[in-house]
């Protein structure tokens, strides 16, 4: 007897891999909605009123409920490759740029051209926001609308995606106060937290309020701490100092402490709320994944027969995306990882080969 | 009515499984899934206060991933990549959570968005016409014109391997099983 529709429907979806249900990222996803909804609603009455007789006459949900308003809040599988942003299944055309660097924001994705054009891509229009950021690196949160760069004129720009406008533009010295060089020692913006861009200067790693319009040295550059990344103020930084010692990785909430140590890489990431840290470097054959706070090695298994495996993306504090690079090709493929779950598995297969292929780091494929 | 955080996480709890299986059938990916369900279970959350007291949230969230995916497929095109020029992966162990793709997705994958929103609906979540034409916002004259076509097309790609018309769930919603 052959099988019915629903025997191979059935069938397909019986062995689905299982991983932990993210209720937390859920709701998160939701207040960020609710919370859309209600600025909306606050500074266009008619738009909602017409809102909610429509929603009250249809009962239902409309995917454009909130159409334009934090179309990007949620953080999917995202990659780009020529003129071309990937996020989960939508292709984002910004043809005839081509991304040679990129970060996302609940609005949309900001990208650099090659020759340090800066733009703003919703899904509906691209604008240029920016110039001169030559090495292309971007600042923004894993959350939020800010995204922050230091261009040419050494001016250090914090960019509102939300209200299509700078919030922030000021002058940035990059020459070090105690005249001693530093390996990099050229200001960029290092991270954005909440309502606080971090850039880096010729004093050290500045934090600039964003309600305030002000800034203060939060790691002074005499100091050999290597700012890399701060999130929900906790503070990934690489130490220098100790002749006698290997250079580690800290991470901790206050910077003048120096505990607790990982080891060292090129590149850090911490999750949203830097409960764990992705450490990768271009010459180790895979990435790590740590617990801060346990420090210990929580690296999911991965799937058998890949090289160059490195973090590119956090989806929330337990998921994050992975690049990764089959034995004995040089096309890439997308993990797609759970902490807790342990396990990973493919979210896009041969997206494109090695260096041609970007993700939402805010610089050029690092790997 | 608050958001009482505990009940919404319950219903999202409870709901997540079946919606990411017709997510999966939607879409073919495990990710793409999780991302539809994620967004779709994330809408209900706003309206969560009318529904908890309207008992309408299955239908809602039901609806919002219809809706979402659709809108994502109008958008842009999604990467299902076809199976039958696999890459090449010298020693991937494919029982390790590669995406292996059946010749019943494949078959899936040939069809407009709307064809497969209804196999899927009434072959997988066993629906009937009127409700399909409901969730869809369509006439259910459209609904049997789009089965048909659909079966047609995948008639084409499964053969007669397949018993494509028989199981279909009658008007009223009740299948067959």
């Amino acid at each position: 007897m052959s099988p019915t529709m629903k025997d191979l429907l059935s069938d397909e979806v019986r062995d689905l891999p299982t991983s932990p249900i993210p209720v937390d990222a859920v709701i998160g996803d939701g207040r960020r909605r609710l919370r859309r909804h209600r600025a909306t609603s606050g500074t266009a009455a008619f738009a909602a009123v017409a809102a909610v007789a429509a929603l009250a006459v249809q009962g239902l949900p409309s995917d454009d409920g909130f159409a334009g308003v934090g179309e990007f809040e949620q953080r999917k599988v995202t990659y780009a490759t020529a003129s071309t942003i990937h996020y989960g299944g939508q292709g984002i055309d910004v043809s005839p740029h081509q991304v040679w660097s990129f970060a996302q924001t609940d609005d949309g994705f900001v990208f650099t051209t090659e020759s340090g054009d800066v733009y703003l891509a919703d899904g509906e229009t691209v604008e240029q926001i920016g110039d001169g950021n030559d090495d292309g690196l971007l600042a923004a949160d894993d959350t939020g609308s800010y995204v922050a760069w230091v261009d040419s004129d050494a001016e250090a720009v914090v960019y509102d995606t939300a209200d299509r406008a700078e919030v922030t533009r000021t002058a940035v010295d990059g020459e070090p106060t105690d005249g001693v060089w530093l390996d990099d020692d050229a200001p960029y913006a290092v991270a954005v937290d909440g309502d606080v861009a971090y850039w880096r200067t010729g004093d050290g790693v500045v934090a600039w309020n964003l309600t305030t319009q002000s800034g203060e040295v939060l790691v002074a550059h005499s100091d050999h701490f290597y700012v890399q990344d701060i999130a929900d103020g906790r503070i990934a930084q690489v130490w220098t100092a100790g002749a006698d010692l290997p250079r580690h990785v800290v991470v901790n909430t206050d910077p003048d402490a120096e505990r607790p140590l990982f080891p060292m890489t090129e590149r850090t990431d911490l999750s949203p709320s830097g409960h764990h840290l992705a450490l990768g470097d271009r010459f180790a054959p895979a990435g790590w994944i740590y617990d801060v706070a346990r420090r210990d090695d929580v690296t999911p298994t991965l799937p058998a027969g890949y090289r160059r495996v490195f973090v590119t993306q956090w989806i929330d504090d337990d998921r994050y995306v992975a690049r990764a690079q089959p034995e004995g090709s040089d096309q890439i493929d997308l993990l797609r990882c759970s902490i807790s779950a342990g396990t990973c598995s493919v979210a896009a297969s041969a997206v494109g080969s090695a260096g041609d292929v970007q993700y939402p780091v805010g610089q050029v494929d690092p790997y | 009515m608050g958001r009482d955080r505990s009940e919404f996480g319950d219903f999202v709890t409870a709901r997540w499984p079946a919606m990411l299986r017709t997510a999966y059938l939607l879409t073919g990916d495990h990710g793409h899934a999780e991302d539809l369900v994620q967004t779709a279970l994330a809408k209900c959350f706003v309206a969560w206060p009318r529904l908890r007291a309207s008992a309408a949230a299955d239908a809602y969230v039901r609806k919002a991933v219809l809706n979402t995916y659709l809108s994502w497929r109008r958008k842009r095109s999604w990467h299902e990549l076809p199976s039958d020029q696999p890459p090449e992966r010298a020693g991937v162990d494919s029982t390790e959570g590669l995406a292996q793709r059946s010749v019943v997705m494949d078959a899936l994958a040939t069809l407009p968005p709307k064809q497969r929103a209804v196999v899927v609906l009434r072959f997988y979540d066993d629906l009937g016409v009127q409700q399909v034409a409901q969730h869809l916002g369509c006439t259910t004259g459209s609904v049997k014109r789009q089965t048909s076509v659909a079966l047609a097309k995948l008639r084409t790609v499964l053969g007669e391997a397949a018993d494509l018309v028989e199981e279909a769930p009658s008007v009223d919603g009740r299948g067959r099983r």
